[in-house]
């Protein structure tokens, strides 16, 4: 398939920006119109008892295995347990949609890849996913994936979906991308160290764990630190 | 002793001529491969510049809040010291016993910081931290 998904070339490409995260928000929609009950899709397990729980778990029971501590994953983990927005619906979530796994042939979205961690989840762990500073690739100013505006991101997503976004929660699923983004970086350090799969690329991406989890505990503080109602920005 | 030029000095002019002299003639579809050779030998100067002084930082912090003497981390130690306590560390924390302490948020943002500095000191940098 023609077009390009590498990341660093997509954010620096100066005839990218609102016009596609406006696209992009609108194919989050329709992905999120599949709901539990699809016969196509029953074999997906269930997350349990919330999506957001379902990850904290699967984290810690990793951290478990896992042979150095990580006081400070622990630290956002206990948090996000604390802090648990509520779940109002499932819906067919991709999981890592974000910029880096799209295709863009000459501005526009060609296709969505990278599926393997798709399941049922809340709706806002795409967008929060989406939107992490962790996913702009050094294009911090625009907090769509890098590429556009928050709103127009939201503005495509809100017109195609059922549903409106609860402005509220986006920030919440923000600290858990960091969180699952640095659990992932870390059991791709431990990959390489295993000897299983040598890599300096896995090497290295251990090394970007440090960074995700000072990002996490930044948000934190900005979140608690917020006052009531005022406008977010990460 | 050892004699200079240490470990740290050859893996600097390892970087350096691995960036003047081979990244410029190297083929696009390796350059990928060179860029992270620079990067990989970068983040191990700056760890070994650090020396020991951040992870003694955090046993500070750490002893204190315990109730344990420094005496107990010397040299070869360290490692397996700090590892200790950080379980405990993670043991309260994920039982709720240290919800909304401030001293502890504290110091896991100045442990974050100094693991910062050496994988990514530019990263700091676009937080406002020097």
């Amino acid at each position: 398939m023609p077009g390009v998904a590498a990341a660093h070339r997509l954010v620096r490409d100066p005839a990218l920006g609102d016009a596609l995260v406006t696209r992009l928000g609108e194919e989050l929609a329709h992905i999120h119109a599949l709901r539990p009950g699809h016969s196509a899709l029953a074999f997906l397990e269930m997350p349990q008892p919330t999506p957001a729980r379902a990850t904290i778990q699967r984290i810690r029971a990793f951290l478990d295995r896992h042979p150095t501590p990580h006081p400070a994953l622990e630290w956002v983990l206990r948090w996000l347990e604390l802090h648990e927005p509520p779940c109002r619906e499932l819906v067919f979530a991709h999981r890592d949609y974000r910029t880096g796994n799209y295709l863009v042939e000459r501005g526009e979205l060609r296709a969505i890849l990278d599926w393997e961690f798709s399941g049922w989840s809340d709706p806002h762990e795409d967008i929060g996913w989406f939107c992490a500073r962790c996913w702009r690739f050094g294009s911090n100013e625009r907090e769509a994936g890098g590429i556009g505006s928050r709103e127009a991101f939201y503005q495509g997503y809100e017109r195609a979906a059922s549903r409106s976004i609860e402005r509220a929660a986006v920030p919440y699923w923000e600290v858990m991308a960091h969180a699952r983004w640095a659990s992932m970086a870390i059991q791709q350090g431990a990959r390489h160290l295993s000897g299983l799969d040598r890599s300096l690329e896995l090497a290295l991406t251990a090394r970007i764990a440090p960074e995700l989890e000072f990002e996490a505990l930044h948000l934190i503080r900005a979140i608690e630190e917020a006052p009531r109602g005022a406008t977010w920005r990460s | 002793m050892r004699d200079r030029p240490s470990a740290a000095d050859l893996i600097e002019i390892a970087r350096e001529v691995l960036q003047r002299e081979l990244l410029p003639r190297l083929p696009a579809e390796a350059r990928i491969h060179g860029l992270m050779i620079a990067n990989a030998l970068a983040n191990a100067e700056r760890e070994i510049a650090a020396g020991t002084a951040p992870l003694l930082a955090e046993l500070a912090r750490l002893a204190s809040r315990y109730g344990e003497g420094m005496e107990a981390a010397g040299g070869e130690q360290l490692q397996e010291t700090l590892a200790r306590l950080n379980r405990r560390l993670v043991a309260d924390i994920r039982a709720g016993r240290l919800d909304g302490d401030r001293e502890i948020t504290r110091h896991l943002f100045a442990t974050a910081v100094d693991a910062v500095r050496e994988s990514n000191p530019k990263y700091l940098k676009s937080r406002g931290i020097e």
